[in-house]
């Protein structure tokens, strides 16, 4: 085993769940201009479903994807129709937004403990087996799998923002919503797709965790901490930046994690965040665009 | 000064003189005026019900009900109401139901369950003057002999012997740790390896990681212990990290001897790892086929209940109230008779064996080394 190729590809491992969560909260994020820090439980209402739906229910494994997805989605809208909407409506501010999105961040977290249990599950779907050694790294099918559905929806993504009529609507409202107001483009219904694409984007990222390792409750904070990390560091706004920010968190984690106590991990990407926010917090990948947003 | 203002200045001092003796008779006595035979003594219960450690917490609180039966049975004049509290295996959250149960429910005992919360708590208990009794708590900071604390819990050393002889026993050479950074994980893995591996055997510890309490991700610490060739890798955390370490280990190809402790006598790590779980040795305070009366009535009274075989955390719940509840009867409302009796108590035949508590509130009983064969957990 080579440690450098085993170290990155733990670091790209990592970095594709960050990523997908970092893109549907950057996607959010840019549309609607608040942090919905309860992208998180997008992620965890996802691994759930998809636990009820096949390991409990035993309905067909790719159905239940399908369907979870779907109703990852409907999640996330109806926590914007439901939730942040109303409070838009009263001109709420942005702080009351974030403070809201936490709200409910706890509250279905305790919500998934109340019905579920406390207790860790897994969806129990593969054996586990022996990696296969690649270019000196070890990676299970499993592992590439994940990394090859993350690549492909985020050149998805990609090819949806620039290339189709919606994604450049949503594009238009990220950089100038009154404008793009101006020019016909409907802000709340972008902000539906928004929220309902980047729940889809955490539904996926629940059921590659399901998979790979096991639901808790509590798993969505975790990551929503990294996601929003990644964001940060590759350039909250922009999902292309956010996706290269989240791989980089998670190989500079990893890397990390090989010179230092591995009990510092979390405290790896709590520094670059803090680095970031201090002197990059744009990212690396974002612009400085002069404006504060309250 | 006018004589009638030294007449009632003169008895206004007597009265607070009078007032601060009374005051500070019953408080440094710990005496209540209240009838011991029908006040209600109320006990507090702090368990991590929710969390990664919901499972030793419900398990407890089934042997805490078998005991609260068998009390109520035994001294039906003997009056108690029991109030729950979930710790969520989190300090602060034990000291936020801790200070709950003292201001709401004005409880004259609390049960506290593991180290980290039974350490967060003994402070506050202790300036309380509340009685306060530890169950799964093994850190060696928690009892002194200064506080009403007690636990039913052997200290970390004694587990640690046990491990250190089965490691050893076991042939093992180079030993790789990976631990749960809380108090008694830590605790656990210091007392293992300095009182003992370094001490006294020529195994090798190799490299020593920790990890926090929502972690699933050990590839990189797996990777790490495995350039340096462990014989065995022990583990100190909760069953459902030790189910992925075991998965994660067999992905990189990592073939090493398990060790644990305790914890690892869990539902969740059978079915979170399966077969993979096979050959897992680890040590164990509690034999639930022991043929002593006092295990073989816990036993028959938790199945019948329960239809499941109690395990250690039960045990500890059970022993842990049942002795709190004896000492509450015998001397009602006063911390300082309760610690007393239970210093004096000897020869107290428990589901542990004869145990009795030390001047610190501690007790000894032996710990004894099990596996996992076949998915299930049998004596090694």
């Amino acid at each position: 085993m080579s440690v450098i190729a085993q170290l990155t590809v733990n670091g790209l491992i990592a970095g594709s769940i960050y990523a997908l969560v970092a893109a549907g909260f950057s996607l959010i994020y840019g549309t609607n201009k608040f942090m919905h820090f309860a992208h998180g439980i997008s992620v965890a209402v996802g691994a759930y479903i998809l636990y009820s739906l096949f390991s409990v229910l035993g309905i067909n494994f790719y159905v239940a994807v399908v369907l979870t997805l779907a109703l990852s989605g409907l999640f996330g809208l109806g926590t914007y129709r439901l939730v942040y909407l109303p409070m838009q409506k009263k001109k709420a501010s942005n702080v009351v937004l974030l403070i809201a999105s936490i709200g409910v961040l706890v509250l279905f977290e305790n919500l998934i403990q109340a019905i579920y249990g406390a207790d860790v599950k897994i969806i129990g779907l593969l054996e586990v087996s022996k990696g296969l050694t690649i270019f000196g790294a070890i990676i299970t099918p499993l592992q590439i799998t994940i990394i090859i559905v993350s690549v492909i929806l985020f050149v998805l993504l990609y090819w949806f923002m620039k290339k189709t009529k919606l994604g450049r609507n949503m594009r238009a409202v990220a950089d100038n919503k009154e404008l793009a107001s101006i020019m016909g483009v409907n802000s709340r219904r972008i902000a539906d797709y928004s929220f309902f694409i980047g729940s889809v984007l955490a539904g996926v990222a629940g059921v590659l965790i399901g998979l790979e390792q096991n639901l808790s409750p509590i798993m969505g904070t975790n990551l929503i901490i990294k996601g929003f990390t990644g964001a940060v560091v590759g350039g909250i706004g922009s999902v292309p930046a956010s996706i290269l920010g989240s791989y980089i968190v998670g190989l500079v984690e990893n890397y990390g994690v090989w010179f230092l106590p591995s009990g510092y991990k979390d405290a790896i990407a709590f520094v670059l965040l803090f680095l970031f926010l201090l002197f990059r917090p744009f990212g690396l990948f974002g612009k400085d665009k002069g404006v504060k947003d309250v | 000064m006018n004589k009638d203002i030294k007449m009632w200045l003169t008895i206004g001092i007597f009265a607070v003189i009078a007032l601060i003796g009374i005051y500070g008779f019953y408080g440094i006595t710990g005496y209540s005026i209240s009838n011991p035979e029908t006040e209600t003594v109320d006990i507090g219960i702090i368990l991590p019900l929710s969390g990664g450690a919901a499972y030793y917490g419900e398990a407890s609180q089934r042997g805490v009900e078998i005991a609260a039966e068998e009390i109520k049975q035994v001294y039906p004049e003997f009056n108690f109401k029991i109030y729950y509290e979930d710790s969520a295996f989190i300090p602060k959250e034990g000291v936020n139901a801790y200070n709950q149960l003292k201001n709401s429910e004005n409880i004259d005992a609390v049960i506290t369950a593991a180290s980290h919360i039974s350490l967060a708590v003994m402070p506050l208990a202790k300036e309380d003057r509340i009685f306060q009794m530890a169950i799964f708590s093994s850190a060696d900071d928690y009892t002194t002999s200064d506080d009403f604390a007690f636990r039913i819990s052997t200290r970390n050393e004694v587990e640690a012997e046990r491990l250190a002889n089965l490691i050893i026993d076991q042939g093992i050479k180079r030993l790789g740790i990976i631990y749960l950074n809380t108090d008694f994980a830590i605790i656990l893995k210091d007392n293992l390896k300095e009182d003992f591996i370094e001490k006294k055997s020529s195994v090798k510890i190799i490299g020593e990681e920790s990890f926090l309490l929502p972690d699933n991700d050990f590839r990189t610490i797996l990777t790490k212990m495995k350039q340096e060739n462990p014989d065995a890798i022990f583990m100190v955390g909760l069953a459902s990290h030790y189910a992925e370490i075991m998965k994660q280990s067999s992905e990189l190809g990592i073939d090493v001897q398990f060790i644990s402790m305790r914890s690892a006598e869990d539902p969740v790590l059978l079915r979170n790892a399966g077969e993979l779980a096979n050959g897992l040795i680890y040590t164990y305070p509690f034999d639930s086929t022991s043929n002593s009366k006092e295990v073989e009535y816990f036993v028959s009274t938790f199945k019948t209940k329960y239809g499941i075989v109690p395990d250690a955390y039960a045990a500890e719940g059970y022993e842990g109230f049942k002795l709190t509840a004896l000492a509450f009867v015998k001397c009602g409302n006063n911390s300082l008779c309760v610690k007393q009796y239970l210093e004096d108590l000897e020869g107290y035949e428990s589901v542990f064996g004869n145990i009795d508590f030390d001047s610190n509130g501690d007790v000894y009983y032996d710990f004894f080394p099990k596996t996992v064969r076949n998915g299930n957990f049998v004596p090694l």
